[in-house]
């Protein structure tokens, strides 16, 4: 089984690649926030120094995140600065289609809807886009994954992300651009009696812990998340 | 700026048909929507009953279809869009884009409206969903207009739809919430007083809030979505009636004034009076419709 770790580029000045288990995949970007990319500079520099492959995640895009991520993607693929694309907004679809050089994986924001979907439809839209594994935090998302979709699952622990917000909650703003303020940290763990769970913010997602364990089936890859307590 | 607004019986459809509402739109009893069960119409009968009415004071009616659809359901809802589209349905809510390119292969074109549950937050999503047939976005509730300007201008002739974000938003995307919410009122005791999204929360450091815009710029955003032509305003339905019959006649009431050309300045101060607190409208879960 591969392993993988989530990074932040937004730990200015840039992912300690040296932290990281020579030979794992490395995650760069976000899912949950279009802000938290890194700079094409910072991905080749991290490139020389990680021995392992670096797939980039990316979130739901506004238009202003979709042109700089393209921008940086045309870089990327063209120094073959990243092997895989976590991708979770439709509008990228058309860029990946015409753009051959990197594995494509249905981000857990994309998939919680792709995975309920016909199945027939969803798998010739996977068909056409290369898109040939998924992100999963929870063993019900995982399982649709794999027996709807027929798709490789990379299962995110120790965290499950429960609510995302397009608003940044620590620049309060909706920009497209941002002091990354995030990578400061959040708040710690948020309770409320009534929710039951702690809560983390992390960029513009909040999470809980997950029980421990991994789907029985399916999985290929476990990405870990260290940046949370 | 025409009001849309969503019903959960006759009584409400003519409430607001007759009180300025341009269309209404309403789930149907045992099909996939967003909304609880009990907020559906109970079947054909009643929203023909809709239909009829909505023609008489020059309406429009639309079927709410908005979640995503079990693949043996597909044959089912392009029945109940054929047949009340014959008897005068004017369109549907779809968020799902495998069951569109179903309806497009079966040669059915609906008038569709593009979920507020989509992701469509740029012009290259809008771009994939008007190639399903989509005539109409209604706009996420988080998408402001500094990030819309290429959807509210778009080359494929989709038309706008939004929420009066000053008096009703969420905190966080609504589709992808997974937090437990006390909607069916049944809950409001035992659970939670509230949307998980407003409560405090206590942390390390002491209180927390999920953020979300001020006041202020969510006047400013909905004034702004007013100048730059957005078509319609959305009501939505909610289990208590009065609760959403009062954002009705404040979203009247701010239409007004928009109506009238006031500036930007004096609609956020008359704004921030008529509603302090906009999004305390969501606090009441009790089902109480208009029947």
């Amino acid at each position: 089984m591969e392993r993988a770790f989530l990074s932040s580029p937004s730990a200015r000045p840039g992912p300690g690649a040296g932290r990281f288990p020579a030979g794992a995949t490395l995650i760069v970007g976000s899912e949950y926030c279009q802000n938290c990319l890194p700079s094409a500079d910072q991905l080749a520099r991290l490139r020389r120094r990680h021995r392992g492959k670096i797939s980039l995640a990316t979130s739901l895009l506004t238009d202003a995140g979709l042109a700089r991520l393209e921008a940086l993607l045309r870089r990327a693929v063209k120094g073959r600065l990243i092997s895989e694309l976590i991708a979770n907004d439709w509008g990228l679809l058309p860029f990946i289609r015409r753009t051959p050089g990197f594995s494509v994986s249905a981000g857990r924001l994309l998939v919680e809807e792709l995975s309920r979907m016909d199945p027939a439809w969803a798998r010739q839209l996977c068909r056409e886009h290369r898109i040939a594994s998924a992100e999963a935090d929870n063993p019900g998302l995982a399982r649709r994954i794999e027996r709807g979709l027929g798709l490789k699952v990379s299962y995110h622990v120790p965290y499950r992300f429960k609510a995302v917000t397009t608003f940044c909650p620590f620049e309060r703003h909706f920009r497209a651009d941002c002091a990354f303020t995030c990578a400061r940290g959040g708040p710690g763990r948020l309770w409320n009696p009534h929710v039951g769970q702690g809560l983390y913010l992390h960029e513009k997602a909040y999470f809980v812990k997950s029980p421990p364990g991994l789907p029985r089936r399916g999985v290929w890859r476990t990405v870990r998340h260290r940046l949370l307590p | 700026m025409r009001i849309a607004v969503g019903v959960k019986s006759v009584a409400e459809a003519r409430y607001y048909l007759e009180n300025g509402a341009a269309e209404v739109y309403c789930g149907l009893a045992g099909t996939p929507n967003n909304r609880l069960a009990v907020e559906n119409l109970s079947g054909a009968a009643p929203i023909r009953e809709v239909i009829a009415l909505a023609r008489r004071l020059k309406g429009r009616v639309f079927l709410a279809l908005n979640d995503i659809l079990p693949r043996p359901r597909y044959d089912e809802a392009c029945g109940w869009i054929e047949s009340l589209s014959r008897a005068g349905l004017f369109g549907v809510i779809l968020k799902d884009p495998a069951f569109m390119a179903y309806l497009k292969a079966r040669g059915l074109r609906p008038y569709i409206t593009l979920s507020t549950l989509s992701i469509c937050f740029n012009r290259k999503a809008l771009e994939f969903f008007a190639g399903l047939g989509v005539s109409r976005l209604v706009l996420p509730m988080q998408m402001m207009p500094e990030n819309a300007k290429n959807l509210l201008r778009n080359p494929h002739g989709i038309e706008t739809e939004v929420f009066c974000q000053p008096l009703y938003y969420g905190v966080n995307l609504d589709f992808l919430c997974f937090l437990s919410c006390p909607q069916t009122g049944r809950e409001k005791s035992s659970r939670a007083p509230d949307f998980p999204c407003l409560l405090p929360f206590k942390h390390p450091g002491g209180r927390f809030y999920m953020p979300l815009p001020g006041p202020e710029y969510m006047l400013g955003a909905f004034y702004d979505y007013y100048r730059a032509g957005v078509s319609y305003v959305k009501v939505a339905r909610w289990p208590n009636s009065q609760r959403q019959m009062d954002l009705f006649w404040k979203v009247r009431h701010l239409l007004k004034l928009l109506d009238k050309g006031i500036s930007r300045e004096l609609f956020i101060r008359h704004g921030l009076g008529i509603d302090a607190r906009p999004i305390q409208y969501g606090k009441s879960f009790s089902f109480k419709p208009l029947r």
